[in-house]
């Protein structure tokens, strides 16, 4: 018979176990490599969301300042540096000058940038962009083209070729430049990395002592000439990642790494950033050097994104190998069993064991090259499938795909190995099974307790290597802490082996004691071949176990991710205004209009300061009475109290003080105010800009700005519509805040402002004295009396507490930029939404803070200290809806941060996507595992009984009761098993699922907490049930029948 | 239990259908007085075991009757059939039939449970059952830790622990060496002698014929001769 004709024969003459064979090693084939194939799939779509940074968090930025005339030598030299990065984008801003504005107010600046690559991101909305100028203009004698922001051209009344003189700040003597507007543009995204070196490109309008206007682009080169003595520059290069995949992550790293040290060395600095010791003399004459980039961490960031991948992958590659591996033992135990009167056989006619190897490795290899087929048809598909990724199920260069083969023919090998073992090892214990000693060393031996101390060994190493990671609290990956979940569940499965026998004995005593045969029958059966069923018991114990992990961890990832997306937004909306000033100033309206209600809507303060020596401390300044209603922090992240509690006990102290009553819903506030004695200021210029400050319900104080003030007594007006002011409103002071130089040359004593009157659309209000003065060094004020009020109560993190040595009840100075704030501690929390660094932050509320009396050193009271909010929170009853109109109405840079979006970004990770497809794909493929095992372990189950069954017939058993009884004692076994897997799934679930979920070694804000969904897992253990019992009662109809045939057969071990 | 009178008339058994059909027993009479031993020899395929079957209502025939006593077998319901072996017909078989995970009390004990015997009594009874085999101190051996012939003694042993009217037994000690074989053979004519017992024994040894009292051959499904035995019996094994 030819070798081929052999191989058919013999694989015909037992379908159910070939079968059994064949589904093992295909389901385990494809899945594996799936598993693989989505691991390369995943870390491609982590590495690219990791790089897919705003472009300024991706940049190369050399600065320094220049002479004229050196600017060309370090230009060349910087983007002969940088070339090497992918298509790198160059920008280069030279700042640059401030020069007065002469035809404006004494306070109204021109601000002057020479820019190269602005095109890359602004667009022009008028005219064209600046050309360099002639030398005429250079030598301070003509015309400069210049191009200005949007909102600066607006804020001047400028248009494209209207012409604007300015003049030198310091040299009164030096001749005016006049300035020639060429083109007006916007900026393309508030996000583009030429805004950080030139921000004022955003607003186009800044206000401090003075007012700014800007940027006043130039064309690049302009400032190397004789206009300016010497000029800071900034080179910025920033390449696009978008075109970087993992395979050219350490390319990358390299040219980073190279362009940065060419760099260093032609400006004389030391090679490495941070270094000390001698720098090379330095090539280029850029005084101030200095090279930063935040490249090498992305990279690295990018790098550590797919290990994680890989090894967080590895977990379910492993589980599923393994469950594998146990139901290929047992289907290829099940077919060297059905095979062992042949095997005998060829033994009696001289087969050696090398013959016999030889016909199982050819059986072996039959089965295998289904499973490759099976596999190159199979795995691209379900790789696709559970990616996400759109393209056929199939196509013939998935065939090709190297990774594939990489993936499959290890485990081929692998599966050949274990079939040829497998029946080597039962045919072994078979032909030992003549004498009874030999029978059980055989029986013991085929029921894998090779197995069982392997994996005793592998789940101690996985316990060991748990308490590491426990103690170091690991921040790095290592594979071994990825394959802990599969040695945890194999650990704990064999110790369940153990105790099952010893269970089973105990639970069968009760039906031997009766006079029945039915239950003593089951006991029986179940107490003393337990260990034999090792196998089968070891992958339902693998699979409910897999599950049980798989679906806790979906639904962990899934809380997580609400978890995290909650505490990253706060609220269900929450608005950011993007810049200040302008159109800008009505984002708060907004944001109360599309709230449905200010009763929905919290504005926010938001500051970032050092505190008791910690950096990066973010102060929330919320309004209490609101935000205890938006937002919903999960309780376990406050210590011991409720939200609702910490912002009452923020409330506790509100009293917002004093005012001038602006009575009904007012448009517009006009106020009667002259500075006494600032016949001094005259010599400035006319106008100090002037604010009052009005009060709404809510307790919160908005600047408005009032103009110039002079010593004649005039009367000012500011708007009060389009702001978000909620009626009734108070004014609660005037402000006139003083530049430094005009305090220093004229002392505040001989000035004093004056509110004659005040009218609310055109009606006087009377003041009644209630608006007192002060003034000093840095301003005028009248001001409303204050709160009384000593302190400012405070929820505090709790390592900001630490740093501060500030425990509930004790009282502390914050030095929050707007003013130093007295603040009481009332609550100490784990962490707070959307700081920064989430365990860092400071939660208080917005009214008291600004009701807080701020004295001059005279003890007067200055009028309010404005914490102007650049945020709202949101609870809107259409949040899609709401940030809809937010995006659509919104002013420019206005951006709508949406939880439910936040929540579904999240859930799209790759990394969250794909781990949840890979650990729901295998538990299905346990399912699968699990029941093809069990119908091969019930199918050897229902042979090996065949006679005993025989003789009970004879004895006078009913058939039907012989297969109840085999049936029942099948489903005790699948039940108990079931349910201590369950177990086991539970403990395995909580002891892995936080390193599956947690698996980059980052904090995850907030803690994950793992969630075993009741229902699902109650679902998913009926199924299981119901597919195992359905498979066994199958496979037992078919073997219980005929039973008086076996009688006379050879008594089966 | 005394033993009861087999008669068995004009029995035939085809198994298969049209060309592969093979007729098994054609024509089969046979009559067994009560408390007598019976051999049955034939080579293998000659019918005995199909015999054996019809008669213990483990097969049904086409056409012919058994009567055991009064009760005629060819016409109970299967229900019948499973009653008659728990009780009055009992079974040895060649390959012994023990069930390998259960003590050799708790396999002598199992026709005893599958009746419902009160505990107490069943375990009184597995013990005489035992000791008559001359097991008495074997009780917790499993099947593996016992020789062929402590085995078919087991098997022998749960035989008569119910007590039974008619003894089959199916080539008992085809799966032994000679020496055990005769001890068996032995042990199973003092029995049927101790107890009145009707006993059919399938063998083709002619040496154990010569513990039956009589002997009837059977070739190609007919009795073809029936000859007095010479029973030496009595014997313990």
């Amino acid at each position: 018979m030819s070798g081929a004709r052999l191989l058919r024969r013999r694989l015909r003459t037992h379908p159910v176990a070939v079968a059994a064979i064949v589904v093992s090693v295909l389901m385990a084939l494809v899945v594996v490599t799936a598993l693989q194939l989505l691991a390369a799939a995943i870390t491609e779509a982590g590495v690219r969301s990791t790089l897919d940074v705003p472009p300024a968090s991706r940049s190369l930025v050399l600065a320094g300042s220049l002479k004229p005339g050196d600017l060309d030598p370090v230009d060349t030299a910087f983007r002969r540096a940088v070339q090497r990065l992918p298509d790198v984008t160059v920008t280069r801003v030279g700042t640059t000058t401030t020069r007065a504005l002469p035809s404006g107010a004494a306070t109204d600046r021109a601000f002057l940038a020479d820019v190269a690559g602005i095109d890359t991101a602004a667009d022009l909305t008028d005219g064209r962009w600046p050309v360099a100028p002639d030398d005429a203009a250079a030598a301070g004698d003509g015309t400069v083209e210049v191009a200005l922001p949007q909102p600066a051209a607006e804020a001047l009344g400028l248009a494209v070729g209207d012409e604007l003189e300015t003049a030198d700040l310091v040299d009164e003597d030096a001749p005016p430049v006049t300035l020639e507007l060429v083109g007006v543009f916007r900026p393309r995204s508030p996000q583009d990395a030429l805004w950080v070196d030139l921000p004022l490109g955003l607003s186009g309008v800044t206000t401090t002592d003075f007012t700014t206007y800007g940027p006043f682009v130039l064309a690049p080169g302009t400032f190397d000439g004789p206009l300016v003595g010497s000029s800071a520059v900034t080179w910025r290069a920033t390449p696009d990642l978008g075109v970087v995949g993992a395979a050219e992550l350490r390319a990358l790293g390299r040219d980073v790494d190279a362009a940065a040290r060419d760099l260093r060395r032609a400006t004389g600095l030391p090679e490495q950033a941070g270094a000390a010791g001698a720098a090379a003399p330095a090539g280029l004459a850029l005084r101030g050097p200095r090279v930063t980039t935040s490249l090498p961490g992305l990279v690295d960031a990018a790098g550590l994104v797919g290990d994680r991948i890989r090894v967080s992958l590895l977990t379910p590659v492993l589980l599923l190998a393994l469950l594998g591996a146990v139901a290929l033992v047992g289907s290829a135990a099940l077919l060297a069993t059905l095979r062992d009167g042949e095997t005998r056989l060829l033994r009696t006619r001289g087969a050696s064991t090398a013959r016999l190897a030889a016909l199982a490795a050819g059986d072996a290899c039959a089965v295998a090259l289904l499973g490759v087929l099976g596999t190159l048809l199979l795995a691209p598909g379900v790789t696709r499938l559970a990616a996400g990724l759109p393209g056929p199920w199939w196509t013939p260069a998935d065939a090709a795909d190297p990774a594939l083969w990489r993936a499959l023919l290890p485990l081929v090998t692998l599966a050949v190995l274990v079939t040829v073992a497998t029946t080597l090892w039962v045919g072994r214990a078979a032909r030992g099974a003549t004498t009874g000693a030999g029978r059980r060393r055989g029986a013991r031996f085929a029921a894998g307790s090779g197995l069982d101390l392997l994996l005793v060994l592998l789940g101690a190493l996985a316990a060991v290597q748990l308490r590491r990671y426990d103690t170091a609290g690991a921040t790095t990956v290592d594979p071994l802490t990825a394959a802990a979940p599969a040695l945890v569940v194999a650990g704990l499965a064999v110790v369940c082996l153990r105790l099952l026998p010893p269970v089973a004995r105990w639970v069968s005593r009760a039906g031997v004691g009766r006079a029945g045969l039915d239950a003593a029958w089951g006991g029986w059966q179940f107490a003393r071949r337990a260990a034999s069923q090792g196998g089968t018991l070891l992958l339902v114990l693998l699979a409910v176990g897999m599950g049980t992990i798989a679906l806790g961890h979906s639904a962990t990832v899934g809380r997580a991710v609400e978890d995290q997306s909650a505490f990253e937004a706060g609220a269900p909306v929450r608005v950011v205004r993007g810049i200040s000033g302008g159109d800008a100033l009505g984002t708060g309206a907004l944001a109360t209009a599309v709230s449905g209600g200010p009763e929905r809507v919290s504005p926010v303060w938001r500051s970032v300061v050092d505190l008791g020596g910690i950096d990066d401390v973010t102060v929330l300044g919320v309004d209490a009475a609101t935000a205890g209603r938006v937002a919903d922090p999960r309780p376990d992240t406050l210590g011991a109290a409720t939200w609702q509690d910490l912002t009452g006990r923020l409330l506790q102290a509100r009293d917002v003080g004093g005012g001038v009553e602006l009575p009904g819903d007012p448009r517009e506030l006009e106020l009667t105010v002259r500075v006494e004695g600032a016949g001094s200021l005259q010599r400035f210029g006319v106008g100090f800009p002037a604010s009052a400050h009005v009060r709404d319900s809510r307790g919160l104080v908005t600047s408005l700005p009032l103009g110039g003030l002079s010593a004649t007594a005039r009367t000012v007006s500011t708007d009060l519509t389009g702001r978000d002011l909620q009626p009734p409103l108070a004014l609660v002071g005037v402000s006139v805040p003083v530049p430094g130089f005009v305090a220093f040359r004229a002392p505040e004593a001989t000035m004093v402002l004056d509110v004659q009157a005040v009218f609310v659309d055109g009606v006087e209000v009377p003041t009644g004295g209630a608006l007192a003065e002060a003034s000093d060094q840095r301003g005028l004020w009248r001001a409303a009396a204050p709160a009384a009020l000593d302190a400012v109560p405070v929820v505090l993190t709790r390592e900001v507490a630490d740093a501060l040595q500030a425990g509930a009840g004790r009282s502390v100075v914050l030095p929050l930029g707007v003013r130093d704030l007295t603040v009481s501690v009332v609550g100490v929390v784990d962490s707070l939404p959307t700081a920064a660094t989430p365990t860092r932050a400071v939660l208080l509320d917005l009214p008291t803070a600004m009701a807080l009396p701020d004295r001059t050193e005279a003890g007067a009271v200055r009028s309010r200290a404005v914490f102007d909010p650049g945020e709202w929170w949101s609870a809107p009853p259409d949040p899609a809806a709401a940030a809809a109109r937010l995006r659509a109405d919104g002013a420019y840079g206005t951006v709508a941060v949406v939880r439910d979006e936040l929540v579904a970004d999240r859930r799209d990770d790759p990394v969250n996507a794909g781990m949840r497809s890979a650990m729901l794909l295998v538990t299905a493929a346990s399912v699968v595992l699990a029941m093809v095992g069990f119908a091969a372990s019930t199918a050897a189950l229902g042979r090996a009984r065949r006679h005993e069954n025989a003789v009970l017939l004879a004895l006078g058993m009913p058939t039907r009761r012989i297969r109840r009884v085999l049936a029942a004692e099948r489903v005790l076994v699948v039940v108990v098993t079931v349910l201590v897997g369950l177990l086991l799934g539970v403990v395995a679930a909580l002891v892995v699922v936080p390193l599956l979920v947690g698996g980059d070694g980052h904090a995850q804000v907030p803690s994950v907490r793992v969630v075993l969904p009741p229902l699902v897992l109650g679902g998913y253990v009926t199924v299981l049930l119901l597919c195992l019992s359905a498979v066994g009662a199958l496979v037992l109809r078919a073997s219980v029948h005929h039973l008086a045939g076996q009688l006379r057969e050879g008594e089966p071990s | 239990m005394i033993g009861e009178r087999l008669v068995v008339r004009d029995v035939h058994r085809t198994f298969g259908v049209g060309a592969t059909a093979v007729e098994a027993l054609r024509g089969v009479s046979l009559e067994v007085a009560p408390g007598e031993l019976v051999a049955v020899r034939g080579r293998s395929g000659s019918g005995k075991t199909s015999l054996l079957n019809v008669i213990g209502g483990l097969d049904r025939c086409d056409s012919g009757s058994v009567h055991l006593g009064e009760r005629e077998v060819t016409a109970m319901s299967d229900n019948e059939l499973l009653a008659l072996r728990r009780g009055p017909v009992s079974y040895v078989f060649q390959s012994f039939g023990l069930v390998p995970i259960l003590t050799a009390r708790e396999n002598v004990g199992v026709p005893l449970r599958l009746r419902g015997v009160d505990p107490r009594d069943r375990e009184r009874r597995v013990t005489e059952a035992l000791e008559h085999v001359g097991l008495a101190g074997h009780g917790e051996h499993r099947p593996d830790e016992l020789s062929g012939g402590q085995q078919q003694r087991v098997g022998l042993a749960r035989a008569l622990v119910a007590e039974p009217g008619l003894l089959l037994a199916d080539e008992p000690t085809g799966q032994l060496d000679s020496e055990t074989a005769r001890e068996i053979m032995a042990l199973i004519a003092r029995l049927a002698t101790e107890r009145a017992m009707t006993t059919l024994v399938t063998t083709h040894d002619p040496v154990l014929l010569s513990a039956a009292d009589r002997v009837v051959e059977i070739a190609d499904g007919v009795v073809t001769a029936a000859a007095p035995g010479v029973r030496v019996g009595g014997g313990a094994g």
